[in-house]
């Protein structure tokens, strides 16, 4: 992927990565309110009461109301009166169920200059407004066309018509009071824009009315330490799993807990893998992440909190609970070794020092194998270790360092340990010079793998599930079916798998698979967005060149697209145009259409984050653009003979992530990834007959295969493989492929 | 976020008018204070990775800033005033604990402690966590002061004594790298 691709909301997946809570409002008080006693001193006034911010005050609202019913009711009974307490909305969260829930009377829109923002809902509770809108027509020479330029950033507002306004909050904005049933939304300027490139200050009149009687919370339950809760001890830890709130859902539940390892003295622990569920006859229990409970998770302690949100159909209680790690532990807590290098007089910011020196420590052999110098003062090492070395200190004694860290070494996966090279940083005021003494110490090993299990059940049994899903018409796969998946009968094991994924350690690249001969066929490091041929013959991908490269499977030949380049290849019935996304002066990830032989380039479409999606038999190019600020797509076609593109339909149940549409050859269907990033939905190319086919398999890869098998690569949940499913969309009759690979599929050419 | 891109540029404004109030009140200190603390905090938290240990030494931040406001004689950049003190308390709890340096103690933080352990994330969420936790010291220094600060560029450019331009593109540049690779991971 080139650099001009980053979407706006990958900025907030780097910020939640971090998972940082956010300050603790005990702790923020209190330390407001020692700040404050200095103030009053140094100002010689008498001390002022100063007031908690909202939010802070709901908090201790809340914490105080909880205090007082356990005091009141006893905490056998806390459980029951949280149930009343509080409620779970879907997309919103847990919310005050003693606030009425409010909702937009009906949808609002605005047209300037040919684009349009529409809300189209919004949810209000005691502790925020959800409101969902969405942009669109926004032309891409509204944005920048330099990746180290941003535009506007300035988020919307609600404002209300004393003139208060309320700001944005954790998904979503500060509460509406309830005696206020209109306000204004004001968008001052569409996100990342040029200003005045696009029409900014919109307003947007809201009207919110009471929630229909169908809108009803669900049921939350605080779990108090029960004997239905206990923790296998197989560990130091009396209890490191825990759930602490429980969500009916109206087809399982949400749990909400935390889990906090000990080690044991002198070791710690590294935890692997995720959270896993089984249910008690053995079942791994598949589940999702459920964002819009992140308030609950984050109010666990020491920011252990974890949560998922599973269907409850067939499940056999208990279930358990598990997460997976290693022990670390010291190798020879004493133990050291030193060696020496001459980093001269002046080190230079960029200088390598390259060494292949071996050196004992604590009965290990560690292999320096180069020292760099980088910028703010920074010395980098760089060793290869054992794969069970965990870390080691690095330190240069006679110098004090202002920062450092590093990692690598041993790395305990689900394929066992692999030796991955282990570098150090440590950075300085400025970089020591001269002959430097290099000291090692404190290597730690990585030691026994750990389990820690906690198990959970049902207080009461619910009535109002049923013990097999209803099935929805058209789906045909669930994760749960999928292991029923029978072998593909051998007319279909033929042709060729064109996959994106890791050829060998650290490099990643395309590959085709030769399907009759089961074996790998061709290797092409640093390709992507691979696209074979309708007649599997050619395969045009997005070189490392930033050019599109057109290899000839048969003769091993390539030629070079020239002047362009782009993403989200997809060829044309008759092999002689390729549709991609691409980008220059004035347009952002636009539909443009190369003749692969005249090279003349045909742009279809000015918007902007488009993807493509196929060409249909009749000639038509099908592609989607995607609504700004929500996960929907709107879905479009281009006709070549009249040069026009036709609207057509919104997707609305597609994710903004990793669309990977793809229309079948008849054109009959397009298959898209749904938004929780694993399931496909199925749609006609005029809208009608949207359904969900694949339900939560871990989809990834998408395409067709001419004589309209659906092809899904779908990864393993507990590892990097995947394997491929073809599907019958019409009679939802399902094979497997022979083949498991370590990566995704791009292209399928079955003869 | 609590921590938003509006509250941020409005507070790039409000702060003058703040700094101005506390020279002639100390007690408006108490407002620069709740504009910064969950962003000092968050900072922190990432930098040493457990949460007493970040609450003290954002507790030393802002009495440190307190005590020491009357020698800030600019009318702007509080911001990249207030980040150099927590990063210099960042360095001193480092310095504290770093002798002799013990990667373990900087990087390895016990599962309790560690908040890119302690928390199960979404796979993206844990992919990206990996990536960033890869990168080297400098370049996650730019994404916590981004994105846990909410400096604004300007901000991180003298914080960090350096040009504007060339933050910005330092850090978008990282941005696509880390996209680019996490595609490659996940997709």
């Amino acid at each position: 992927m080139n650099e001009w691709k980053i979407p706006p909301q990958f900025e907030e997946e780097v910020r939640e990565s971090f998972d940082v809570p956010a300050v603790r409002p005990e702790f923020a008080d209190k330390l407001y309110s020692g700040l404050m006693k200095r103030a009053d001193k140094k100002a010689r006034k008498p001390q002022q009461i100063r007031g908690l911010r909202p939010a802070w005050v709901i908090a201790f609202a809340v914490l105080l109301a909880i205090i007082i019913i356990t005091l009141a009711i006893g905490p056998a009974q806390v459980s029951a009166a949280i149930r009343q307490l509080f409620g779970y909305l879907p997309g919103t969260g847990i919310v005050d169920q003693s606030v009425p829930i409010r909702v937009l009377a009906e949808p609002v829109s605005v047209t300037r200059d040919e684009i349009t923002i529409t809300v189209s809902s919004a949810t209000l509770s005691g502790e925020k407004t959800q409101i969902e809108y969405r942009v669109f027509g926004v032309p891409a020479s509204a944005y920048p066309d330099r990746e180290d330029v941003f535009g506007c950033i300035t988020q919307g507002y609600l404002r209300l018509e004393d003139g208060r306004e309320l700001t944005a909050v954790d998904f979503g904005y500060e509460a509406v009071p309830a005696e206020v049933n209109e306000a204004i939304f004001v968008i001052p300027c569409i996100v990342n824009t040029i200003p005045g490139k696009a029409p900014e200050n919109w307003e947007l009149p809201l009207r919110f009315v009471p929630a229909p009687p169908e809108l009803t919370l669900a049921p939350v339950s605080e779990v108090l330490p029960s004997p239905q809760m206990e923790s296998t001890p197989k560990t130091v830890d009396e209890d490191p799993v825990k759930v602490s709130k429980v969500i009916e859902t109206e087809d399982g539940y949400i749990l909400i807990g935390s889990f906090q390892a000990k080690s044991k003295p002198e070791e710690s622990i590294q935890q692997m893998d995720g959270l896993k569920i089984w249910d008690a006859s053995g079942k791994e229990v598949p589940y999702t992440y459920p964002l819009d409970v992140n308030e609950a998770i984050r109010q666990e302690p020491n920011g252990s909190g974890w949560a998922a949100q599973f269907k409850a159909y067939g499940l056999v209680y208990p279930l358990t609970i598990s997460f997976s790690g290693v022990e670390i532990y010291p190798a020879e807590p004493t133990s050291t070794a030193e060696f020496s290098f001459d980093a001269g007089p002046n080190p230079q910011v960029g200088q390598v020092w390259e060494f292949n020196q071996e050196i004992q420590l604590a009965g290990q052999t560690v292999k320096l194998i180069s020292i760099s110098a980088g910028s703010r003062g920074t010395y980098s090492f760089t060793f290869e270790v054992h794969p069970k070395v965990y870390s080691f200190g690095v330190e240069i004694p006679e110098f004090t360092p202002n920062g450092g860290g590093g990692g690598g070494g041993g790395r305990a996966g689900s394929e066992g340990l692999s030796q991955i090279p282990f570098s150090v940083s440590i950075s300085y005021e400025e970089l020591p010079s001269g002959i430097l003494t290099v000291r090692l110490s404190n290597l730690s090993m990585i030691g026994n793998s750990i389990n820690w299990e906690g198990e959970w059940s049902p207080t009461t049994i619910r009535t109002d599930l049923q013990d097999e899903p209803t099935k929805q018409s058209g789906l045909c796969l669930t994760a749960e079916s999928l292991t029923d998946l029978q072998p593909a009968p051998v007319e279909l094991v033929n042709g060729k798998v064109l996959v994106s994924g890791e050829l060998f350690s650290g490099v990643w690249g395309l590959s085709v698979y030769n399907l009759d001969e089961n074996r790998k066929d061709v290797e092409v490091p640093d390709g992507n967005w691979g696209a074979l041929s309708a007649d599997g013959k050619q395969l045009a991908y997005a070189a490392p060149d930033n050019q599109i490269h057109i290899l000839d499977l048969d003769l091993q030949t390539e030629r070079i697209l020239p002047g362009i380049s782009g993403s989200d290849l997809k060829w044309s019935p008759d092999g002689k145009q390729i549709a991609y996304v691409g980008m220059g002066e004035g347009f952002i990830n636009s539909v443009f259409v190369i003749n692969v032989d005249s090279y003349e380039v045909k742009q279809i479409s000015m918007l902007s984050h488009q993807t493509i999606i196929g060409w249909s038999p009749e000639g038509l190019l099908y592609f989607a653009t995607p609504y700004i600020g929500s996960a929907a797509w709107k879905v479009a076609n281009y006709d070549f003979s009249s040069g026009t593109v036709q609207e057509l339909f919104d997707l609305e149940d597609g994710t903004i992530k990793y669309l990977n549409p793809s229309l079948s050859p008849d054109g009959k269907w397009i298959a898209y990834r749904g938004t929780d990033n694993s399931s496909v939905y199925l749609v006609r190319p005029d809208g009608s007959d949207m359904h969900q086919i694949l339900d939560n398999v871990n989809a990834i890869g998408l395409d067709w295969s001419q004589s309209g098998w659906l092809a899904v690569s779908m990864r393993k949940s507990d590892s990097e493989e995947a394997s491929i499913a073809l599907i019958d969309p019409d009679g939802c009759e399902a094979y497997l492929l022979p083949l498991v690979m370590k990566g995704d599929l791009e292209g399928l050419f079955i003869r | 976020m609590a921590e938003n891109r509006y509250e941020k540029n409005n507070r790039e404004s409000d702060e003058l008018v703040l700094i101005k109030a506390t020279r002639k009140d100390p007690r408006a200190f108490g407002e620069l204070y709740k504009l910064y603390v969950n962003q000092i905090f968050r900072y922190l938290y990432s930098r040493i990775g457990n949460l007493h240990e970040a609450e003290d030494a954002t507790s030393r931040t802002f009495l440190a800033a307190f005590e020491a406001f009357d020698k800030y004689r600019q009318d702007g950049h509080f911001a990249s005033w207030l980040f150099a003190i927590a990063r210099n308390q960042a360095m001193d709890h480092f310095r504290q604990r770093i002798v002799p340096t013990d990667i373990d103690e900087i990087e390895e933080i016990t599962v309790e402690d560690d908040p890119l352990n302690g928390v199960i994330q979404s796979e993206q969420s844990a992919t990206l966590a990996n990536l960033i936790q890869a990168l080297p010291n400098e370049d996650q220094e730019l994404l916590r002061l981004r994105f846990l600060g909410e400096m604004s560029f300007p901000e991180m450019a003298r914080l960090l004594q350096n040009n504007e331009e060339a933050v910005k593109k330092k850090t978008y540049r990282l941005l696509a790298r880390l996209h680019s690779q996490l595609e490659v991971s996940n997709e």
